[in-house]
Protein backbone atom coordinates (compact mmCIF):
# COMPACT_ATOMS: atom_id res chain seq x y z
CA UNK A 1 0.00 0.00 0.00
CA UNK A 2 1.18 3.33 -0.99
CA UNK A 3 2.60 5.61 2.15
CA UNK A 4 -0.18 8.14 0.64
CA UNK A 5 -2.87 5.89 0.81
CA UNK A 6 -2.19 4.52 3.98
CA UNK A 7 -1.56 8.68 5.97
CA UNK A 8 -5.30 8.76 4.46
CA UNK A 9 -6.78 5.60 6.03
CA UNK A 10 -4.80 6.21 9.44
CA UNK A 11 -6.30 10.04 9.42
CA UNK A 12 -10.05 9.23 7.71
CA UNK A 13 -10.52 5.95 8.77
CA UNK A 14 -8.24 4.23 11.05
CA UNK A 15 -10.51 1.32 11.44
CA UNK A 16 -11.02 -0.07 7.90
CA UNK A 17 -7.10 -0.69 8.16
CA UNK A 18 -8.50 -4.00 11.12
CA UNK A 19 -11.21 -4.64 9.08
CA UNK A 20 -11.28 -8.51 7.71
CA UNK A 21 -10.20 -11.72 8.60
CA UNK A 22 -6.89 -11.44 10.48
CA UNK A 23 -5.00 -9.03 12.10
CA UNK A 24 -2.44 -7.33 9.00
CA UNK A 25 0.43 -6.77 10.81
CA UNK A 26 3.23 -7.99 8.52
CA UNK A 27 1.56 -5.58 5.79
CA UNK A 28 0.81 -2.53 7.55
CA UNK A 29 3.47 -2.39 10.19
CA UNK A 30 6.36 -0.98 7.62
CA UNK A 31 4.34 1.82 6.63
CA UNK A 32 3.04 3.08 9.61
CA UNK A 33 7.03 2.72 11.36
CA UNK A 34 7.67 4.50 8.18
CA UNK A 35 4.57 7.51 8.62
CA UNK A 36 5.62 7.51 12.56
CA UNK A 37 9.44 8.26 11.28
CA UNK A 38 8.75 10.74 8.86
CA UNK A 39 5.79 12.29 10.42
CA UNK A 40 7.92 12.33 14.05
CA UNK A 41 10.79 13.88 12.15
CA UNK A 42 9.04 16.39 11.00
CA UNK A 43 7.92 18.01 14.15
CA UNK A 44 11.58 16.95 15.95
CA UNK A 45 12.80 19.57 12.97
CA UNK A 46 10.42 21.94 13.98
CA UNK A 47 11.37 21.48 17.62
CA UNK A 48 14.95 21.87 16.76
CA UNK A 49 14.01 24.61 14.42
CA UNK A 50 13.42 27.23 18.20
CA UNK A 51 17.48 26.35 19.25
CA UNK A 52 18.44 25.96 15.20
CA UNK A 53 21.71 24.52 13.65
CA UNK A 54 22.57 21.13 14.54
CA UNK A 55 19.80 21.09 16.97
CA UNK A 56 17.32 20.29 13.68
CA UNK A 57 18.80 17.44 13.09
CA UNK A 58 19.37 16.14 16.87
CA UNK A 59 15.20 16.41 17.61
CA UNK A 60 14.77 15.08 13.76
CA UNK A 61 16.03 12.19 14.86
CA UNK A 62 15.42 11.74 18.49
CA UNK A 63 11.67 12.43 18.68
CA UNK A 64 9.92 9.59 16.94
CA UNK A 65 12.26 7.20 18.94
CA UNK A 66 10.31 9.09 22.18
CA UNK A 67 7.11 8.28 20.62
CA UNK A 68 7.93 4.68 19.71
CA UNK A 69 9.58 3.89 22.64
CA UNK A 70 5.85 2.79 24.94
CA UNK A 71 5.58 0.65 21.75
CA UNK A 72 8.54 -1.08 22.24
CA UNK A 73 8.91 -0.89 26.19
CA UNK A 74 5.23 -1.12 27.41
CA UNK A 75 2.92 -3.61 25.17
CA UNK A 76 3.65 -6.38 27.25
CA UNK A 77 2.80 -4.77 30.44
CA UNK A 78 -0.18 -3.18 28.47
CA UNK A 79 -1.55 -6.27 27.41
CA UNK A 80 -1.26 -7.69 30.85
CA UNK A 81 -3.61 -5.33 32.28
CA UNK A 82 -6.34 -6.13 29.32
CA UNK A 83 -5.85 -9.82 29.89
CA UNK A 84 -6.85 -9.18 33.43
CA UNK A 85 -9.53 -7.58 32.63
CA UNK A 86 -11.35 -10.43 30.73
CA UNK A 87 -10.53 -8.55 27.26
CA UNK A 88 -9.82 -10.79 24.74
CA UNK A 89 -6.84 -9.57 23.34
CA UNK A 90 -3.69 -10.57 21.14
CA UNK A 91 -0.48 -9.02 21.06
CA UNK A 92 -0.38 -8.80 16.66
CA UNK A 93 -4.43 -6.62 17.39
CA UNK A 94 -2.52 -4.53 20.25
CA UNK A 95 0.60 -4.22 18.24
CA UNK A 96 -1.20 -2.72 15.10
CA UNK A 97 -3.56 -0.99 17.19
CA UNK A 98 -0.84 0.92 18.85
CA UNK A 99 0.90 1.59 15.58
CA UNK A 100 -2.22 2.90 14.26
CA UNK A 101 -2.41 5.20 16.90
CA UNK A 102 0.99 6.03 17.14
CA UNK A 103 0.82 7.31 13.61
CA UNK A 104 -1.97 9.46 13.58
CA UNK A 105 -0.55 11.26 16.78
CA UNK A 106 2.26 11.37 14.44
CA UNK A 107 0.45 13.07 11.48
CA UNK A 108 -1.38 15.34 13.40
CA UNK A 109 1.61 16.52 15.45
CA UNK A 110 3.31 16.98 11.99
CA UNK A 111 0.21 18.93 11.06
CA UNK A 112 0.78 21.49 13.73
CA UNK A 113 4.26 21.88 13.22
CA UNK A 114 3.93 24.83 10.29
CA UNK A 115 1.69 27.15 13.19
CA UNK A 116 4.78 25.83 15.85
CA UNK A 117 7.40 27.02 13.52
CA UNK A 118 5.70 30.31 12.93
CA UNK A 119 5.90 30.99 16.64
CA UNK A 120 9.48 29.50 17.48
CA UNK A 121 10.32 31.87 14.23
CA UNK A 122 9.18 35.23 16.54
CA UNK A 123 11.67 33.97 19.26
CA UNK A 124 9.14 33.13 22.02
CA UNK A 125 10.46 32.82 25.41
CA UNK A 126 11.51 29.40 26.47
CA UNK A 127 9.17 28.51 29.26
CA UNK A 128 6.58 29.45 26.48
CA UNK A 129 8.11 27.56 23.62
CA UNK A 130 8.32 24.49 25.74
CA UNK A 131 4.14 24.92 26.63
CA UNK A 132 3.41 25.12 23.36
CA UNK A 133 5.22 21.87 22.51
CA UNK A 134 3.54 20.25 25.51
CA UNK A 135 0.34 21.47 24.00
CA UNK A 136 0.82 20.18 20.80
CA UNK A 137 2.07 16.61 22.38
CA UNK A 138 -1.13 16.79 24.54
CA UNK A 139 -3.57 17.85 21.82
CA UNK A 140 -1.81 14.95 18.98
CA UNK A 141 -1.34 12.68 21.79
CA UNK A 142 -5.07 12.07 23.32
CA UNK A 143 -6.24 11.96 19.22
CA UNK A 144 -4.07 8.91 19.57
CA UNK A 145 -5.11 7.09 22.54
CA UNK A 146 -8.47 7.98 21.77
CA UNK A 147 -8.07 6.19 18.32
CA UNK A 148 -6.16 2.79 20.23
CA UNK A 149 -8.83 2.80 22.67
CA UNK A 150 -11.56 2.52 19.50
CA UNK A 151 -9.44 -0.24 17.84
CA UNK A 152 -9.04 -2.34 20.81
CA UNK A 153 -11.91 -4.78 20.38
CA UNK A 154 -14.66 -4.93 23.26
CA UNK A 155 -15.85 -6.59 25.90
CA UNK A 156 -13.77 -7.66 29.60
CA UNK A 157 -14.25 -6.02 32.88
CA UNK A 158 -13.73 -3.10 33.78
CA UNK A 159 -12.80 -1.23 30.64
CA UNK A 160 -12.51 2.41 31.45
CA UNK A 161 -10.04 1.64 34.59
CA UNK A 162 -7.94 -1.11 32.36
CA UNK A 163 -7.69 1.94 29.48
CA UNK A 164 -6.34 4.30 31.92
CA UNK A 165 -4.15 1.74 33.66
CA UNK A 166 -2.58 1.16 30.42
CA UNK A 167 -2.57 4.88 29.74
CA UNK A 168 -0.30 5.41 33.23
CA UNK A 169 2.05 2.78 32.16
CA UNK A 170 2.59 3.76 28.65
CA UNK A 171 2.83 7.34 29.95
CA UNK A 172 5.58 6.91 32.34
CA UNK A 173 7.42 4.99 29.56
CA UNK A 174 6.65 8.29 27.47
CA UNK A 175 7.83 10.91 30.12
CA UNK A 176 10.82 8.77 30.90
CA UNK A 177 11.77 8.14 27.15
CA UNK A 178 11.39 12.14 26.79
CA UNK A 179 13.60 12.85 29.61
CA UNK A 180 16.39 10.25 28.60
CA UNK A 181 16.63 11.41 25.33
CA UNK A 182 16.42 15.30 25.72
CA UNK A 183 17.10 17.71 24.86
CA UNK A 184 15.13 19.09 22.34
CA UNK A 185 14.40 22.54 22.86
CA UNK A 186 17.32 23.35 24.39
CA UNK A 187 18.10 26.98 26.30
CA UNK A 188 18.67 29.59 24.36
CA UNK A 189 22.25 29.95 26.27
CA UNK A 190 22.83 25.69 26.95
CA UNK A 191 24.92 23.72 25.47
CA UNK A 192 23.55 21.69 22.05
CA UNK A 193 23.82 18.04 23.11
CA UNK A 194 22.26 14.54 21.27
CA UNK A 195 21.42 13.10 24.34
CA UNK A 196 22.82 14.40 28.32
CA UNK A 197 24.20 11.61 30.60
CA UNK A 198 22.20 9.70 32.72
CA UNK A 199 21.00 11.06 35.63
CA UNK A 200 18.08 10.59 38.00
CA UNK A 201 14.82 10.50 36.19
CA UNK A 202 11.47 12.37 34.96
CA UNK A 203 9.82 12.15 38.26
CA UNK A 204 12.98 14.31 40.03
CA UNK A 205 13.16 16.88 37.74
CA UNK A 206 9.20 17.29 37.87
CA UNK A 207 9.58 17.71 41.68
CA UNK A 208 12.59 20.10 41.34
CA UNK A 209 10.66 22.15 38.95
CA UNK A 210 7.61 22.06 41.40
CA UNK A 211 9.77 23.42 44.31
CA UNK A 212 11.28 26.24 41.87
CA UNK A 213 8.15 27.08 40.75
CA UNK A 214 7.38 28.00 44.63
CA UNK A 215 10.74 29.79 45.29
CA UNK A 216 12.68 27.21 46.39
CA UNK A 217 15.47 26.93 44.01
CA UNK A 218 17.56 23.80 46.58
CA UNK A 219 17.32 20.03 44.39
CA UNK A 220 19.43 17.77 42.97
CA UNK A 221 19.53 19.35 39.39
CA UNK A 222 20.27 23.18 40.50
CA UNK A 223 23.16 21.78 42.47
CA UNK A 224 24.39 19.28 39.71
CA UNK A 225 23.79 20.11 36.19
CA UNK A 226 26.11 23.23 34.39
CA UNK A 227 23.27 24.47 32.45
CA UNK A 228 21.76 26.17 35.72
CA UNK A 229 24.76 26.84 36.65
CA UNK A 230 24.92 30.98 36.99
CA UNK A 231 27.72 31.33 34.05
CA UNK A 232 24.89 29.32 32.03
CA UNK A 233 22.04 30.47 32.91
CA UNK A 234 22.53 33.91 34.74
CA UNK A 235 19.11 35.41 34.74
CA UNK A 236 17.30 35.00 37.26
CA UNK A 237 14.10 35.98 35.92
CA UNK A 238 14.01 34.56 33.32
CA UNK A 239 12.89 31.24 34.16
CA UNK B 1 29.41 30.15 19.76
CA UNK B 2 26.77 26.77 19.50
CA UNK B 3 28.95 23.64 20.35
CA UNK B 4 27.37 20.03 19.16
CA UNK B 5 28.63 17.30 22.02
CA UNK B 6 26.74 13.68 21.43
CA UNK B 7 27.66 11.98 24.93
CA UNK B 8 26.39 8.79 25.86
CA UNK B 9 27.33 6.53 29.10
CA UNK B 10 28.48 2.85 28.54
CA UNK B 11 25.21 1.67 29.59
CA UNK B 12 23.70 3.20 27.23
CA UNK B 13 25.83 1.51 24.29
CA UNK B 14 25.50 -1.75 26.36
CA UNK B 15 21.70 -1.72 26.51
CA UNK B 16 21.00 -0.44 22.35
CA UNK B 17 23.78 -3.25 21.47
CA UNK B 18 21.60 -5.59 23.03
CA UNK B 19 18.68 -4.01 21.48
CA UNK B 20 20.39 -4.09 17.75
CA UNK B 21 21.73 -7.92 18.37
CA UNK B 22 18.22 -9.23 19.19
CA UNK B 23 16.76 -7.12 16.09
CA UNK B 24 19.29 -8.64 13.81
CA UNK B 25 18.35 -12.04 15.29
CA UNK B 26 14.60 -11.57 14.90
CA UNK B 27 15.13 -9.98 11.41
CA UNK B 28 16.93 -12.51 10.06
CA UNK B 29 14.45 -15.57 11.31
CA UNK B 30 10.92 -13.09 9.30
CA UNK B 31 13.05 -13.01 6.51
CA UNK B 32 13.90 -16.65 6.41
CA UNK B 33 10.08 -17.39 6.65
CA UNK B 34 9.45 -15.38 3.41
CA UNK B 35 8.30 -11.85 4.95
CA UNK B 36 9.16 -8.85 3.00
CA UNK B 37 12.16 -7.23 3.32
CA UNK B 38 10.34 -3.91 4.59
CA UNK B 39 8.81 -6.28 7.42
CA UNK B 40 12.93 -7.46 8.37
CA UNK B 41 14.03 -3.78 7.89
CA UNK B 42 10.85 -2.65 10.48
CA UNK B 43 12.16 -5.58 13.20
CA UNK B 44 15.62 -5.00 13.24
CA UNK B 45 15.07 -1.56 14.41
CA UNK B 46 11.20 -2.65 16.20
CA UNK B 47 11.39 -5.92 16.67
CA UNK B 48 8.93 -5.88 19.74
CA UNK B 49 6.10 -4.89 17.52
CA UNK B 50 7.05 -7.55 15.02
CA UNK B 51 7.41 -10.61 17.10
CA UNK B 52 3.75 -12.17 16.78
CA UNK B 53 5.06 -12.74 13.19
CA UNK B 54 7.57 -15.05 14.29
CA UNK B 55 4.87 -17.76 14.23
CA UNK B 56 3.51 -16.92 10.84
CA UNK B 57 4.80 -17.72 7.22
CA UNK B 58 4.96 -14.74 4.81
CA UNK B 59 3.94 -14.32 1.23
CA UNK B 60 4.84 -17.10 -1.61
CA UNK B 61 7.00 -16.50 -3.73
CA UNK B 62 6.57 -15.29 -7.26
CA UNK B 63 3.16 -13.71 -8.63
CA UNK B 64 0.80 -15.41 -10.86
CA UNK B 65 -0.92 -15.48 -14.44
CA UNK B 66 -3.38 -12.61 -13.91
CA UNK B 67 -1.30 -10.57 -11.58
CA UNK B 68 -0.80 -7.53 -14.11
CA UNK B 69 -4.25 -7.43 -14.80
CA UNK B 70 -5.03 -7.54 -11.54
CA UNK B 71 -2.71 -4.31 -10.83
CA UNK B 72 -3.82 -2.36 -14.32
CA UNK B 73 -7.65 -3.18 -12.85
CA UNK B 74 -7.09 -1.83 -9.61
CA UNK B 75 -5.21 1.28 -9.98
CA UNK B 76 -7.59 2.13 -12.87
CA UNK B 77 -10.54 1.58 -10.17
CA UNK B 78 -8.42 4.03 -7.14
CA UNK B 79 -7.95 6.20 -9.72
CA UNK B 80 -11.75 6.98 -10.32
CA UNK B 81 -12.43 6.75 -6.58
CA UNK B 82 -10.24 9.65 -6.39
CA UNK B 83 -11.69 11.54 -8.61
CA UNK B 84 -13.55 14.87 -7.29
CA UNK B 85 -17.38 13.59 -8.62
CA UNK B 86 -16.90 10.10 -6.43
CA UNK B 87 -15.30 12.18 -3.16
CA UNK B 88 -18.30 11.09 -1.25
CA UNK B 89 -18.20 7.46 -1.85
CA UNK B 90 -15.73 5.79 0.97
CA UNK B 91 -14.89 2.45 0.22
CA UNK B 92 -11.18 1.28 1.55
CA UNK B 93 -12.39 -1.63 3.59
CA UNK B 94 -14.14 -3.14 0.93
CA UNK B 95 -11.88 -2.14 -1.54
CA UNK B 96 -8.26 -3.16 0.21
CA UNK B 97 -10.45 -6.83 0.81
CA UNK B 98 -11.26 -7.22 -2.75
CA UNK B 99 -7.49 -6.47 -3.30
CA UNK B 100 -6.47 -9.25 -0.95
CA UNK B 101 -8.70 -11.22 -2.48
CA UNK B 102 -7.73 -11.09 -5.78
CA UNK B 103 -4.23 -11.05 -5.27
CA UNK B 104 -4.89 -14.40 -2.85
CA UNK B 105 -6.74 -16.25 -5.57
CA UNK B 106 -3.81 -14.97 -7.94
CA UNK B 107 -1.07 -16.30 -5.59
CA UNK B 108 -3.00 -19.60 -5.53
CA UNK B 109 -2.88 -19.74 -9.26
CA UNK B 110 0.94 -19.32 -9.25
CA UNK B 111 1.34 -22.43 -6.78
CA UNK B 112 -0.70 -24.36 -9.08
CA UNK B 113 1.24 -23.42 -11.66
CA UNK B 114 4.32 -24.47 -10.20
CA UNK B 115 2.80 -27.53 -9.35
CA UNK B 116 2.31 -28.69 -12.62
CA UNK B 117 5.50 -27.15 -14.21
CA UNK B 118 7.56 -29.42 -11.02
CA UNK B 119 5.25 -32.42 -11.98
CA UNK B 120 5.58 -31.95 -15.80
CA UNK B 121 9.51 -31.88 -14.97
CA UNK B 122 9.75 -35.20 -12.60
CA UNK B 123 7.62 -36.76 -15.45
CA UNK B 124 10.63 -36.03 -18.31
CA UNK B 125 13.37 -37.17 -16.46
CA UNK B 126 11.60 -40.48 -14.66
CA UNK B 127 9.99 -41.38 -17.39
CA UNK B 128 13.23 -43.32 -18.82
CA UNK B 129 14.71 -45.54 -16.29
CA UNK B 130 11.19 -47.10 -14.84
CA UNK B 131 9.83 -50.33 -15.78
CA UNK B 132 6.76 -49.67 -18.42
CA UNK B 133 4.35 -51.65 -16.77
CA UNK B 134 4.61 -49.50 -13.84
CA UNK B 135 5.10 -46.23 -15.54
CA UNK B 136 1.72 -46.86 -17.57
CA UNK B 137 -0.14 -47.97 -14.25
CA UNK B 138 1.32 -44.28 -12.28
CA UNK B 139 1.34 -42.10 -15.82
CA UNK B 140 -2.36 -43.09 -15.78
CA UNK B 141 -2.88 -42.09 -12.26
CA UNK B 142 -1.01 -39.13 -12.72
CA UNK B 143 -2.26 -37.80 -15.71
CA UNK B 144 -5.79 -37.83 -14.34
CA UNK B 145 -4.66 -35.42 -11.81
CA UNK B 146 -2.77 -32.79 -13.76
CA UNK B 147 -6.06 -32.88 -15.66
CA UNK B 148 -8.32 -32.58 -12.88
CA UNK B 149 -6.14 -29.50 -11.24
CA UNK B 150 -5.74 -28.38 -14.63
CA UNK B 151 -9.61 -28.19 -15.57
CA UNK B 152 -9.95 -26.89 -11.73
CA UNK B 153 -7.45 -24.11 -12.84
CA UNK B 154 -9.01 -23.25 -15.93
CA UNK B 155 -12.23 -22.62 -13.91
CA UNK B 156 -10.58 -20.21 -10.72
CA UNK B 157 -8.68 -17.93 -13.94
CA UNK B 158 -12.09 -17.56 -15.49
CA UNK B 159 -13.93 -16.77 -12.31
CA UNK B 160 -11.15 -14.28 -11.66
CA UNK B 161 -11.29 -12.47 -15.27
CA UNK B 162 -14.92 -12.78 -14.30
CA UNK B 163 -14.70 -10.62 -11.19
CA UNK B 164 -11.88 -8.15 -12.93
CA UNK B 165 -14.50 -7.14 -15.60
CA UNK B 166 -16.95 -6.68 -12.92
CA UNK B 167 -14.33 -4.32 -11.83
CA UNK B 168 -14.54 -2.68 -15.16
CA UNK B 169 -18.02 -1.83 -14.94
CA UNK B 170 -17.54 -1.01 -11.36
CA UNK B 171 -15.74 2.14 -12.55
CA UNK B 172 -18.79 2.75 -15.13
CA UNK B 173 -21.16 2.40 -11.57
CA UNK B 174 -19.09 4.88 -10.25
CA UNK B 175 -19.21 7.36 -13.04
CA UNK B 176 -23.13 6.73 -13.15
CA UNK B 177 -23.57 7.41 -9.33
CA UNK B 178 -21.73 11.01 -9.93
CA UNK B 179 -24.42 11.78 -12.56
CA UNK B 180 -27.62 10.12 -11.29
CA UNK B 181 -26.25 10.26 -7.20
CA UNK B 182 -26.58 7.23 -4.27
CA UNK B 183 -29.30 5.23 -5.75
CA UNK B 184 -26.76 3.80 -7.79
CA UNK B 185 -25.23 0.61 -5.57
CA UNK B 186 -21.47 1.10 -5.77
CA UNK B 187 -20.68 -0.65 -1.94
CA UNK B 188 -22.73 -3.70 -3.16
CA UNK B 189 -21.23 -4.55 -6.45
CA UNK B 190 -18.23 -4.52 -4.44
CA UNK B 191 -19.31 -6.69 -1.90
CA UNK B 192 -20.58 -8.56 -4.69
CA UNK B 193 -17.32 -9.13 -6.17
CA UNK B 194 -15.75 -9.90 -2.90
CA UNK B 195 -18.33 -12.93 -2.40
CA UNK B 196 -17.63 -14.36 -6.19
CA UNK B 197 -14.08 -14.54 -5.10
CA UNK B 198 -15.01 -16.36 -2.02
CA UNK B 199 -17.04 -18.92 -3.96
CA UNK B 200 -14.03 -19.76 -6.39
CA UNK B 201 -13.59 -22.52 -4.04
CA UNK B 202 -16.98 -24.48 -4.99
CA UNK B 203 -17.25 -23.58 -8.57
CA UNK B 204 -13.47 -25.12 -9.06
CA UNK B 205 -15.53 -28.43 -6.77
CA UNK B 206 -18.31 -28.03 -9.37
CA UNK B 207 -16.16 -28.01 -11.90
CA UNK B 208 -14.44 -31.02 -11.39
CA UNK B 209 -17.33 -32.74 -10.71
CA UNK B 210 -19.29 -31.94 -13.95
Amino acid sequence: MALLQLTVRVLRSPASLLDGDGVPLAKLAPGLLALVVLAGGLFGLVIGSYRGGIQHVFAAIKLPGVLLLPLLVALPAVRALYLAAGMPLGYDRLALAALIGVARASLLAAAMGPALWLMYSVHLDYHVAVMCLCGALVLAGATGLITIGQLLPGGGRLRAVTHLAALGVAGVVFAQGGWLLRPFLVRPRAEVTFVRPIEADVFSSVGAAWRSSRGDYRGWEAQSVPMWAPEAEPAEGSR
Amino acid sequence: MITAVVTFEPLGYALVGSYLVVGAVVATLLARRGHAPAVALGAFACWPLFVPLLGQRGRAPGVGPVHDRIVEALAALRDAMAEPGAEALDLPGDLEGLVGDLHRADERLAMVDRLLASVGRERATAAPGSSAEAAGGHANGVLQGIDELGRARAATLAQIHAVLDGVVQLRLQIGLRSLAGNSVPVQERLRDLRSRLAAIDEIAAMELHA
